[in-house]
């Protein structure tokens, strides 16, 4: 006997199923049918490829997927930087009193509190302009530099690395732990490698290898992120979330196909990422 | 480094990391706050006067923000643990499948299956949030329950069972105390992906489902940062709480999971 029926096993599997892969598939499905006119209203009888023709004619879109791809790059990288440059600095203090705790709290920001939180502080009356006032360094608001609305994405980088460093620095940390890497490390160095060949060629190599799925899952949430962009973002250009939803819920309606040709491309690169993703993992599963 | 410099790194990290919540603290008790000034010019407590103008509207998208994630933390905990048993007896290659909803952004899901929540009557409904945010929970659901079901643990099942144990209590008094942990962490993280929604709240929902994301969102648009500031406390409140009872509970315990 067991603990589940071959039935309850399939119902199982069919929800599953329906709820992670039938509704992506239904998303993709309906964009490409909204994307050539169909499904609309007022209803369309014949085809229409406009929504298509934008896509690959205008360079909208491919300008968007760039930013959302550089953004998402730049803090990526910047996040990862610096939290190896501070577990490097901080060691085992990270660990100790009460930053131990204070590193989780990035995790406890909803997107929009952090939007909310990034106006705060790095608008142009924010506080650190009103900080850089105190010193002297600038006289009124429009001399501090405008992080915010900002067409450099500089607002949305600098939040995004606030609310991802810290959770970098923590699972490095874990890792390192994990690893035994000071025992590694010192390995490395006993046989003759200086400390910064030991990071470079033991360190760094391992811990990146360990957190890729982290990285990945971030970067993936980063390159999606609508709270932020929306609200910290300049109105052109804009990320792809919200390229997306203004030209599907915004107010000109012939740019309707448009963006749900965006949507279903996007979608489709997605996929496509994820075939690619899962037939590698296939693979490793098989390898003994 | 030098031990000194290295803690006075430390401490500069931890309070630079607090800033941003001290500025919501004392933005959420100002009243008025020109330019050039470190300092509230003047204080008032009115965005947080529990029965004024403003908690009235507050409290009730507090509350459906409560119920809503509640609900989604305890119908996804329930069916991915479930799901997961079934999942563990089958190969890997499936586990790939709950990725997905990770990979797609909620403007993007929401835009495109917001013709078929309207189709069904769902568009501008909590219950239609609540279905739109449920995938994306059951899916973490299930990638983070997978690593409960260790061949042990699935043979103790076959051993309860064979010792004369129902289906039942086989979930009550073998697996059950067994995932308390994991299933509380399951739990508050499902729920708290539905209390930091806003992309599905504002789509789906189409404005007429208020939660306090859209709450933030519309007070922050309308420029009443003090507003918003309350309103955002709020929200914080809930995991900054289970910060002080168990960082744990915070932790992206998903990622383990995801590796190869």
């Amino acid at each position: 006997m067991r603990a589940s029926s071959p039935t309850e096993g399939r119902l199982w599997l069919g929800i599953y199923t329906l709820a992670c892969g039938g509704s992506v598939a239904l998303a993709l499905l309906l964009a490409l049918a909204r994307s050539v006119g169909a499904l609309s209203w007022p209803p369309r009888a014949t085809f229409d490829g406009s929504g298509w023709s934008t896509l690959f004619s205008s360079d909208g879109w491919w300008l968007t997927l760039a930013y959302s791809f550089a953004l998402t790059a730049i803090t990526l990288c910047l996040a990862l930087a610096l939290a190896l440059l501070l577990l490097i600095a901080l060691g085992p203090r990270l660990r100790r009193g009460w930053l131990a705790r204070a590193l989780f709290l990035p995790l406890a920001v909803p997107p929009v509190v952090a939007a909310l939180m990034g106006f705060v502080l790095l608008s142009d009356s924010g506080l650190l302009s009103r900080v850089s006032h105190a010193i002297g360094w600038t006289h009124m608001p429009a001399q501090f530099p405008s992080l915010v609305f900002d067409p450099a994405g500089r607002g949305i980088v600098l939040t995004h690395l606030a609310m991802t460093t810290p959770l970098f620095l923590l699972l490095f940390d874990r890792l390192s732990d994990h690893l035994r890497l000071p025992l590694l490390m010192s390995q490395a160095t006993a046989l003759g490698a200086t400390r910064r060949q030991a990071w470079l060629r033991v360190g760094l190599p391992l811990l990146l290898h360990q957190a890729r799925a982290v990285i990945g899952v971030y970067g993936l949430a980063l390159l999606g992120a609508y709270e932020l962009p929306l609200l910290l973002g300049a109105s052109h250009p804009s990320m792809l979330s919200v390229t997306i939803q203004r030209a599907v819920a915004g107010y000109d309606l012939a740019q309707q196909p448009f963006g749900y040709a965006m949507t279903a491309s996007y979608l489709l690169l997605l996929l496509t990422g994820w075939a690619w993703y899962s037939l590698r993992l296939g693979r490793a599963a098989v390898r003994p | 480094m030098g031990e000194r410099l290295r803690a006075i790194l430390g401490h500069g990290l931890g309070l630079l990391v607090m800033l941003p919540f001290a500025a919501l603290l004392v933005l959420s008790l100002a009243r008025s706050w020109p330019y050039p000034q470190l300092w509230p010019a003047v204080w008032q407590f009115d965005q947080w006067l529990l029965f004024g103008a403003q908690w009235s509207t507050l409290a009730p998208a507090a509350l459906r923000s409560l119920s809503l994630a509640l609900l989604v933390g305890l119908l996804a905990t329930g069916a991915g643990f479930l799901t997961s048993r079934v999942l563990a007896r089958r190969s890997r290659g499936w586990l790939t499948l709950a990725l997905l909803p990770f990979a797609v952004p909620p403007v993007v899901y929401a835009v495109s299956l917001g013709q078929a929540y309207a189709a069904l009557g769902l568009n501008g409904h909590y219950g239609g949030v609540l279905l739109a945010q449920l995938p994306f929970a059951y899916a973490y659901a299930v990638l983070l329950c997978r690593g409960y079901w260790t061949r042990t643990r699935l043979e103790l099942g076959e051993l309860a069972l064979s010792l004369g144990a129902r289906p039942a209590q086989l979930w009550w008094r073998v697996h059950g105390p067994l995932a308390r942990g994991l299933l509380g962490v399951c739990l508050f993280q499902t729920a708290l992906m539905s209390w930091f929604d806003f992309a599905l709240v504002r789509f789906i929902g189409a404005g007429h489902v208020e939660t306090l994301s859209l709450r933030v969102f519309d007070t922050l648009n309308a420029g009443d940062l003090r507003q918003a500031a309350a309103a955002a406390l709020i929200m914080l409140a809930p995991p900054c709480l289970a910060l002080l009872i168990n960082p744990r509970l915070l932790w992206p315990a998903l990622t383990r999971a995801v590796a190869p």
